[in-house]
């Protein structure tokens, strides 16, 4: 699984997780909080596959784009068939992640044709939140989410 | 964690909600998406604190050491206990300045490092902050990004093409092929800038892109300029990283 050889990205310390996309964008793999959840990411995944052409003027993809934040970074590192990204502190130790980005790079590019096929759609961006069943009783919630999507005062949580 | 929830006392036409199971990250996740202002009492065994919601942020917080961001961190790194609405009087200006997504990322990692076992170190040139403050402190001691790249750094002789726009794109100055470059400078640096905010990382300063016979950096200046770099491979860019913090 791809999840389970990104979750040695997290060997460095400083980073937070890292995810995979094919070169069209679509989220093929992930080791992420849950917070970032997969539709998010899927257009994060789009966007980045448009960085990759408007800076690729010539054609050609880059080898790799580091962008600086305010207090984080993300390294995205080109494969064969898709772009590895990392999320990290502005305090990573660079060439350790540089090495372990090298070795997972390597790793996952073999596995994205096979993922890609399992890639779900994405998610719409404000999917109703039917409960699959009652609660038991009028004032209780359950905190394992039904399949569906949950809500909160009609924002997805 | 258990959080028990009770906002009936606050909201009279909403739930009464009870959650099991749940963590702070959720909770504090369903108030800054819920846009609340509110303050929440939690109580984790002989632990207590408190956080201050406003306008779908967390903007201060205290605990029984610190206050602001060490407090929240502390407290959102609290595995179990109950969450209860209060009254506790408001802070004169906020002492939180991240978003939420970023307070709950450096709680989760964290939490992560701290209950992680690691099999092999691997060497660090530098120390690698493990908290807030000690990267505040690292940022303090990085180079001003004021001032444009310089001779001292890099010399112009070296760019294919350099330019600096201001915040409407428009072009401040030029030097070779910036006719090609200043559109893809805007471009990239506003889809840098949206790709950080879908993953809740503000403040986009700059990046590098590596090609097999060039680089392209950008970095945003604090008066809102762009400044855009194009460099043949080869060339020395070592102290246009350390500049850019890269």
């Amino acid at each position: 699984m791809i999840s389970q050889v990104l979750g040695a990205m997290r060997d460095v310390d400083g980073v937070h997780g890292s995810f995979v996309i094919t070169k069209s964008g679509a989220l093929v793999g992930k080791d992420l909080p849950a917070m970032f959840d997969d539709a998010v990411l899927s257009e994060v995944g789009r966007r980045i596959a448009r960085l990759n052409e408007g800076l690729s003027a010539g054609g050609q993809d880059f080898d790799h784009c580091v962008m600086r934040f305010a207090d984080h970074k993300l390294y995205l590192r080109s494969v064969t068939r898709g772009f590895l990204c990392v999320l990290s502190t502005n305090g990573v130790n660079t060439p350790a992640l540089k090495m372990a980005v090298t070795l997972t790079a390597r790793r996952i590019d073999p596995m994205i044709n096979e993922q890609e096929a399992l890639a779900p759609a994405p998610a719409p961006s404000n999917p109703p939140a039917p409960l699959s069943e009652p609660a038991k009783g009028p004032t209780k919630f359950v905190s394992k989410a039904p399949a569906a999507p949950a809500t909160f005062r009609g924002h997805r949580v | 964690m258990s959080p028990q929830v009770d906002v009936a006392s606050l909201d009279e036409d909403g739930f009464r909600v009870s959650l099991h199971g749940a963590t702070l990250p959720d909770f504090v996740q369903m108030e800054c998406l819920a846009q609340s202002n509110r303050v929440f009492r939690i109580t984790s065994g002989h632990r207590i604190g408190y956080l201050f919601f406003a306008k779908g942020q967390i903007i201060h917080a205290l605990s029984g050491d610190h206050v602001g961001e060490p407090a929240a961190l502390e407290i959102l790194k609290w595995r179990d206990g109950s969450v209860e609405p209060c009254n506790v009087g408001w802070p004169d200006a906020p002492t939180i300045r991240s978003t939420w997504q970023n307070m709950l990322m450096l709680a989760a990692q964290a939490r992560d490092e701290s209950g992680r076992h690691k099999l092999v170190a691997l060497p660090s040139s530098r120390t690698v902050p493990p908290s807030r403050e000690t990267t505040k402190i690292a940022k303090r001691e990085e180079p001003s990004m004021n001032a444009p790249p310089s001779s001292q750094s890099l010399s112009l002789a070296q760019f294919q093409a350099f330019v600096r726009l201001d915040a409407h794109g428009n072009v401040v100055s030029a030097k070779g092929d910036s006719e090609e470059l200043a559109p893809i400078a805007a471009y990239a640096a506003r889809l840098a800038e949206l790709i950080g905010d879908m993953l809740g990382m503000e403040g986009f300063a700059s990046l590098e892109c590596s090609f097999a016979q060039e680089r392209v950096f950008l970095h945003r200046e604090r008066s809102g300029n762009l400044v855009g770099l194009k460099v043949p491979v080869d060339a020395e860019v070592a102290p246009l990283r350390e500049r850019f913090g890269i």
